[in-house]
């Protein structure tokens, strides 16, 4: 079984993902902030994490720095679903090449059938790994 | 002292600095229900296709009037370029698919061959012609035709919808002031789209405009050709 550790203070979201996620072989974790998401992954190590940039507490980009300064964290894919849209500039730089982000999906523009869908591409190239 | 009311037009609509970032925030904040809409209704058996149209299409609206305040206000700066007006269109015509379908009305696409492309930034054109659509559409009764005709003119590409049944006959555009925050003679409802359209088509340097084909009312603007390409 895969764990997915959502971070997203959207309930909504949060029971969106849960349900699409119910008939695959998932356990999706929910934290509402970066400091209870890094508490959660600390406990049961993700294998994949699925992030809005706009959290209360530290931001979204924050958490992502900061999980990545972790060497057992590195491999660790990141979907970012978010309300913030990002620049295509910022897309393609250098740091964001770095932090290894597996996809961007911009929430008002990506249905849950295209993030279920990114959710098993990335989630399959763990299995297959 | 004498009082006196700041110029008309385009200083006196903008929006100040606290203004400007307040419907920033304000964006954001609304994106956050309207996503909640959109993904319980995609859970829902029937697709929740109303649902989900009128989110989409507040969602546009909110994403357009957003790229168009950080443009105007030189947060974000325009990325002039050859643009291909054919895809560009078909672009936008496969954005506006839900919404046409939920309104019940069907897209029929007119493109001249051989056009050569304009001089645009091709997000804020893609943008606009969605504005002026969703702004289009809310004058057409439910189950009409929407052309979005693109052809040349001696003054460059012009690009425009028509309806035969659209309710534009009264709308007046001002000849002197393009500023989007003013409003429109003649527009009534849902005006933001419109607004926000002419707006981003002042900044590609046209301006919007009704036009007829064939004695089918519609709204439009011309661009700029592209010398850069004409040869390709």
């Amino acid at each position: 079984m895969e764990n997915i550790l959502l971070i997203d203070h959207s309930l909504a979201t949060q029971k969106a993902i849960t349900e699409i996620m119910s008939d695959s072989n998932c356990n999706v974790m929910c934290a509402v902030d970066a400091t209870t998401a890094i508490n959660l992954a600390s406990e049961i190590t993700p294998d994949l994490i699925i992030i809005e940039l706009s959290l209360g507490g530290h931001s979204g980009m924050e958490f992502i720095y900061e999980f990545r300064t972790y060497s057992d964290w590195k491999n660790i894919p990141i979907i970012i679903y978010s309300t913030i849209r990002l620049e295509p500039a910022i897309l393609k730089s250098r740091t964001w090449q770095n932090l290894n982000v597996g996809e961007y999906l911009y929430k008002p523009e990506s249905t849950l059938a295209r993030l279920k869908s990114s959710i098993e591409k990335l989630t399959n190239t763990l299995s297959n790994a | 002292m004498k009082r006196v009311l700041p110029p008309a037009g385009i200083n006196g609509y903008s929006l100040g600095g606290y203004s400007q970032e307040l419907l920033l925030l304000l964006a954001e904040e609304l994106k956050q229900p309207l996503v909640a809409i959109s993904q319980l209704a995609e859970l829902q058996d029937d697709g929740g296709l109303q649902s989900l149209a009128h989110a989409s299409r507040a969602l546009k609206t909110i994403d357009n009037i957003t790229l168009y305040h950080r443009i105007n206000s030189g947060q974000m700066s325009l990325r002039m370029e050859p643009v291909h007006v054919g895809s560009t269109i078909a672009e936008v015509a496969h954005s506006m698919e839900s919404i046409m379908k939920s309104a019940g009305c069907h897209t029929e696409l007119v493109i001249q061959h051989g056009l050569s492309p304009v001089t645009a930034d091709r997000r804020l054109l893609i943008s606009a012609l969605q504005s002026l659509w969703q702004g289009f559409l809310s004058t057409m009764p439910e189950g009409s035709f929407v052309e979005c005709r693109a052809r040349k003119t001696p003054l460059g590409v012009r690009l425009s919808l028509h309806g035969k049944n659209a309710l534009i006959s009264e709308i007046k555009f001002s000849n002197t002031n393009l500023s989007s925050s003013q409003p429109i003679a003649g527009l009534a409802g849902s005006s933001a789209d419109i607004i926000t359209a002419r707006g981003m088509f002042a900044l590609l340097g046209a301006e919007l405009s009704k036009s007829s084909t064939k004695q089918i009312a519609g709204i439009g603007a011309t661009l700029r050709i592209s010398h850069q390409l004409q040869m390709v």
